[in-house]
């Protein structure tokens, strides 16, 4: 009962803060960045960042890095009132808050740069890298003091059984982008199904269905942060890895889907983890112990499943390296992650980001002579 | 309203209080989730769950 309840406290917060919801969502940041045209008041973010801690803490299954993007966007927005900063000063600023917010969330400063350039910005701009890579520095050593310095899933080593294992890597790569696909289509179907219910029941009823789930399997609680810890020091079976690939998805479908405010990112981790622990126990099956480990693997594969969601190969490759700590395997990463976005983008293709700017009537897409065209019904507008 | 081009100790003095803000807002984020479960005698959501009566 405890998501319902933490639902419907959301359910009544967003129906107290309904005339303040527009502008509430990492496409709205996506926005306010790169077109400069949407107001991200810090009231309204503060207000959704309550509602979502509620549902987080509530057990519901979301990730806790959309309301801290969120945040930061909305605190570059208060700072370009407070220090008279113009329109393109003010947009840079507010890419810095979007990618203080990353990096404090995951304490993953290189992969706070890349989420911003590669999902938001889409163009790598000399005046708006520095001072994220300032920003970022800052907020990581100000999150490191706070709460400690470790990487978020600790110090790990992983290695490869051998170099002609890239191709087994590749075969995850391929597989994790129709989990992601099949991950985002689901969460489109649940907000479809979920979207017909008024305010405030509409978040109940998820956090209702999800508290159901959670009563079978209390590892799909919260953003997957224990369960995808206990995966990469081999500690889950391989019967419960299967079923976690299953609910997890189902659960943060009904969570998200439902309105209560929170990502899907950290949630696709675990998804991601799963397929790849999954995957190196199948080859274990076949090839015996020349495979590298399943923890390895769920490593790579929640690198791959994250590129395929957001279609950001670099962001998962370094955020893998980052959350774990271990560099050692960037070359079987980079395989992973960049045939799981392309083959992603083949099959569906928006991103988890662009799928909700696309709902809105938005078409966010990115050509290689380095504009980003973004059409509406009205228009097109290109952005060198 | 916004100055037409603001000065670069605006630019900077914004830079650092906004990563401030945002990592000061994230660190209380994260606390506040890690005060919660210890409340409820858990080490995260998962142990929370599974401490919290059906």
């Amino acid at each position: 009962m405890l998501p319902a309840v933490g639902g419907l406290l959301v359910g009544l917060i967003l129906v107290a803060s309904a005339r303040l919801r527009e502008g509430a969502g990492v496409g709205f940041v996506m926005e306010a960045i790169v077109l400069g045209r949407v107001r991200l008041p810090l009231t309204r973010s503060v207000l959704q960042a309550v509602a979502s801690w509620l549902a987080i803490a509530s057990g519901n299954s979301l990730g806790r890095e959309g309301p801290l993007i969120q945040f930061g966007a909305a605190a570059g927005e208060a700072a370009r009132r407070v220090f008279h900063l113009d329109k393109i000063t003010a947009r840079i600023v507010l890419a810095t808050g979007v990618a203080a917010g990353f990096a404090s969330a995951y304490n993953a400063p290189v992969a706070a740069v890349l989420f911003v350039v590669e999902i938001v910005t889409g163009v790598v701009v000399l005046e708006a890298i520095v001072p994220m890579v300032i920003a970022v520095v800052i907020a990581t050593l100000a999150t490191r003091y706070a709460v400690g310095g470790a990487p978020l899933y600790g110090q790990r080593a992983f290695q490869l059984g051998s170099p002609a294992e890239l191709l087994a890597v590749a075969g995850l790569g391929l597989i994790a982008a129709p989990i992601g696909v099949g991950f985002l289509r689901l969460l489109g179907f649940a907000s479809r199904l979920l979207r017909r219910l008024p305010l405030p029941w509409r978040p109940a009823v998820g956090g209702l269905l999800c508290g159901a789930i959670l009563m079978v399997l209390p590892l799909v609680a919260g953003n997957g942060f224990e369960p995808l810890d206990a995966l990469l020091d081999g500690r889950l079976a391989i019967g419960l890895v299967a079923l976690l690939l299953v609910a997890k998805p189902i659960a943060t479908a009904l969570a998200v889907g439902s309105g209560n405010p929170g990502g899907a990112f950290t949630p696709t981790l675990l998804i991601g983890g799963c397929a790849g622990a999954l995957y190196a126990w199948g080859l274990h099956a076949v090839f015996g112990g020349a495979i590298g480990s399943p923890p390895t693997y769920a490593l790579i594969g929640l690198a791959a499943a994250m590129a395929a969601t957001t279609h950001a190969p670099l962001t998962g490759t370094v955020l893998a390296c980052e959350l774990s700590g271990d560099y050692a395997l960037m070359l079987p990463l980079l395989v992973a992650t960049a045939l799981a976005a392309a083959w992603a983008r083949r099959l569906y293709v928006d991103s988890v980001y662009t799928a909700e700017l696309t709902h809105r009537g938005l078409r966010w897409r990115l050509t290689l002579d380095g504009r980003r065209v973004i059409e509406s019904q009205q228009h097109t507008v290109d952005v060198v | 309203m916004t100055a037409p081009i603001s000065r670069w100790w605006q630019r900077w003095l914004a830079v650092i209080a906004v990563a401030l803000v945002a990592a000061g807002f994230a660190i209380a984020f994260r606390g506040a989730l890690t005060a919660v479960d210890g409340l409820l005698g858990a080490g995260g959501s998962v142990a929370m769950i599974a401490a919290v009566p059906a």
